[in-house]
């Protein structure tokens, strides 16, 4: 951050923070770095070629070449190996000369930096806000692959999102001044995205990592919902952890990126979800697939196949497993069902609206169950013992007041959207900070790793 | 959200205030209310066992026993029970071999020991911060303490003095060990390979020296499992590398009844009883006799201290 602001001749910053984005992804693999390199390279300049093309049919080619481009390298990095298997199980064929596609190492961020590469070159080839703020046209091919490899590299969003779209990022490189940081916006997001993931996540990790096989075997329905309510506390401290600290870190840098959750467990309905939970990736889908499919234009029947299609995609997109289409699926199906039921006046008001609340965070929390076991058989005996085996009393009296401890944590953390007590006071922000990193030191546990590092 | 507004000298001042004052009322609470600090988990029980062995609550002049979660709910007035659900013994047999003054008996289970050490956690108790400022013990984390204090106001997770047999034996259907069962059938269908072997038996044979050169007896026993896994090629090939590999040791077989486990290899509460009536037996067989063959063991706090400090 030093020689990012030192640095004598400002137009040096962006290859500063280039050059050290590639040096942070080359500590997980130096041949997956080429991969990277060598993917946003092709992107920029499909970009560049479409932005400069004036004949519409060769832009619309091109722009379809470099979309497909990207998601075959991404089918064949995240998928092959999940094809071939199922290939080979459903067609008793051996997997004899194929056995190394699923040696492929998964690139680090691959679906997040393939999706930033399709929108690069779909809003360029919309021609939407980027024509004209962006800089690619300015510089000539260098610059604008420059630019775009930037735009595709920048390490706080690398890893794991949020999604950033280019008509959003590519503005904003420009000279940056060590005096205009937001450092008061970066010590929020970073105090917070710390405290979420070193204390509420990675301790309550402890806690899921019973959800696992063989130790889900009789369970008992009690014990089932206390680790999924864990597990739901989790993934969002995890995920919304990683995102509040990408957003800090970018903010030091000069660099806004976009919100990616927004108190999604306060949701009235599961389209209201999605639209506070992985904004980035939510609006990615709406963007470039649920619209383009024809979105809610078509009539019901198309709407509900549409909103499938993308939530099942969508699933996919987490991870190379058939759970994750089923969780996706899932989602889709809920989507369509509320469709035609919230219409009825007789959900509205506040009592209705706390049970809508509830019940779709109960739903979200079961649907969770295929992200934790990616094995559909364990799943599946998991929500039965979940729904099925109550017993009447909780054994794990030890394990149910921790996760409501850390569970109480993420609850506040949402009422902080309803009612704001802590700028009541003059100094309440900067306690309250205090507060959270005093526990992260006390009370944090520093050992895992993002869990959406491995999509 | 967005604040536009940068924070002055006196919002550092205030965080920094803030902490002073956390810290304060922290080491208060520690001092001054007697709690003793529980684990909220496998991993914090298991840090909170060590750091009450080697800085505090715990006799350090008892023997101790070390292993896995096969043997960690074996509770006795007469051992010191180090051993580590989901870890490997291998990782408190370490910490053991680096003490000054290491306990004159160590009963160290021999089921598991070619899983691998937990070195991180080893390296924490060789003097990082975390283990020298009381503050960042394990123990003392502010919900460790409220579940102690949990604990006591309700009067659970008391150890008696002797071990009692249990009134209930949870039962596990039939279908449901039958599937936890086999999956550790699954599990002990491959024979461990010569690397896995080789590494385990080089650091095992480390540290049973060094423990050794300080005076230390090392038994090693196993626990008892379900007589279909003792015949798969991963406890076969363990085993014999084991005894091969050490031929001086002394081995014990602990025998209980055949059905007490509730996968195979894990012990039901009566299992445990009977496993910790075996191990006082065996405390009581290999324990020095006279006050002459006890080591230089007190109950100084310095002397537990590890040997490079």
């Amino acid at each position: 951050m030093g020689l990012f602001y030192v640095v004598p001749n400002r137009r040096y910053q962006v290859s500063v923070l280039l050059v050290a984005s590639v040096v942070f992804y080359a500590f997980s693999s130096l041949w997956l770095t080429l991969l990277l390199l060598s993917s946003s390279l092709f992107t920029s300049y499909i970009t560049y070629g479409v932005r400069t093309e004036t004949d519409p049919g060769k832009r619309r080619r091109k722009a379809t070449i470099g979309v497909v481009g990207n998601l075959l390298v991404l089918s064949f990095f995240k998928y092959a190996g999940l094809i071939s298997q199922t290939v080979a199980a459903w067609s008793d064929l051996s997997l004899t000369g194929a056995e190394w596609l699923l040696l492929i190492p998964l690139p680090v961020g691959i679906s997040f930096y393939t999706f930033q590469g399709v929108s690069m070159m779909v809003d360029t080839y919309r021609e939407k806000e980027i024509s004209e703020s962006s800089p690619i046209p300015e510089g000539g091919l260098g610059r604008g692959m420059f630019h775009g490899v930037f735009f595709i590299v920048f390490f706080p969003q690398l890893v794991a999102g949020p999604v950033v779209k280019a008509k959003d990022f590519l503005p904003q490189i420009r000279e940056k001044f060590f005096q205009d940081i937001n450092w008061r916006g970066a010590l929020h997001f970073l105090v917070v995205g710390y405290f979420l993931k070193l204390v509420v996540a990675n301790n309550l990790q402890n806690q899921t990592f019973w959800i696992e096989f063989p130790f889900i075997t009789g369970m008992s329905a009690e014990r089932c919902w206390i680790l999924l309510f864990a597990y739901s506390c989790q993934i969002f401290a995890d995920f919304a952890g990683y995102s509040s600290i990408a957003i800090g870190v970018a903010l030091l840098f000069g660099y806004r990126l976009p919100q990616n959750f927004n108190f999604p467990y306060f949701s009235a309905s599961i389209a209201e979800f999605w639209r506070r939970w992985h904004i980035s990736l939510s609006s990615w889908l709406k963007d470039y697939l649920y619209i383009p499919l024809g979105g809610n234009r078509r009539g019901n029947i198309r709407t509900y196949l549409n909103l499938m299609i993308v939530m099942t995609l969508g699933g996919l997109w987490h991870g190379a497993q058939w759970s994750y289409l089923i969780w996706g699926g899932f989602h889709g199906l809920l989507l369509a069902l509320e469709r035609g039921i919230l219409r009825r006046k007789v959900w509205e008001g506040r009592v209705m609206t706390g049970l809508r609340m509830t019940l779709v965070f109960l739903l979200v929390s079961l649907a969770w169950s295929f992200f934790k076991l990616p094995e559909i058989s364990e799943a599946a005996l998991f929500i039965k013992q979940a729904l099925f085996s109550w017993t009447g009393e909780i054994k794990q009296k030890k394990e149910a007041l921790v996760v409501a401890f850390y569970a109480s944590l993420v609850f506040l953390y949402h009422c902080h959207s309803k009612v704001n007590l802590i700028d009541r006071w003059r100094y309440g922000r900067e306690v309250v900070y205090g507060l959270m990193i005093y526990t992260m030191i006390v009370n944090g546990n520093s050992d895992d790793a993002f869990i959406y590092f491995q999509f | 959200m967005e604040v536009k507004k940068n924070p002055g000298v006196r919002s550092f001042v205030v965080i920094l205030l803030t902490l002073a004052v956390s810290g304060l009322l922290h080491a208060l609470a520690i001092w001054f209310l007697p709690i003793e600090g529980k684990g909220e988990d496998q991993e914090t029980v298991n840090e909170i066992k060590l750091e009450n062995y080697l800085f505090g609550v715990e006799a350090t002049a008892k023997p101790v026993v070390v292993g896995t979660s096969l043997s960690a709910k074996s509770e006795s007035n007469r051992f010191v029970n180090l051993s580590m659900g989901g870890a490997s013994a291998t990782t408190s047999l370490s910490i053991l071999a680096k003490l000054e003054s290491p306990p004159s008996l160590v009963l160290l289970e021999a089921n598991n020991l070619f899983k691998p050490c937990d070195d991180l956690l080893v390296e924490r108790f060789e003097g990082s911060l975390q283990t020298a400022i009381p503050l960042l013990q394990t123990r003392h984390r502010p919900l460790s303490l409220l579940l102690g204090a949990v604990s006591q106001l309700t009067g659970e997770g008391k150890s008696s003095a002797m071990p009692k047999p249990p009134m209930t034996q949870p039962g596990v259907s039939p279908e449901v060990r039958e599937l936890r069962v086999g999956h550790n059938r699954k599990n002990y269908q491959s024979a461990l390979s010569d690397d896995e072997i080789r590494s385990a038996l080089s650091l095992l044979g480390d540290r049973l020296k060094k423990l050794e050169e300080k005076g230390s007896r090392v038994v090693l026993f196993e626990t008892p499992i379900d007589e279909e896994l003792k015949s798969l090629p991963r406890y076969l090939s363990w085993k014999e590398a084991l005894r091969e590999a050490f031929p001086k040791q002394t081995y014990v077989e602990i025998e209980v009844a055949e059905d007490e486990t509730s996968d195979g290899i894990h012990l039901l509460p009566r299992g445990v009883f009977q496993l910790t009536l075996a191990l006082e037996k065996l405390v009581e067989k290999f324990s020095p006799k006279t006050t002459a063959d006890l080591p230089e063991v007190g109950t100084s706090q310095k002397k537990k201290h590890l040997a490079h400090h």
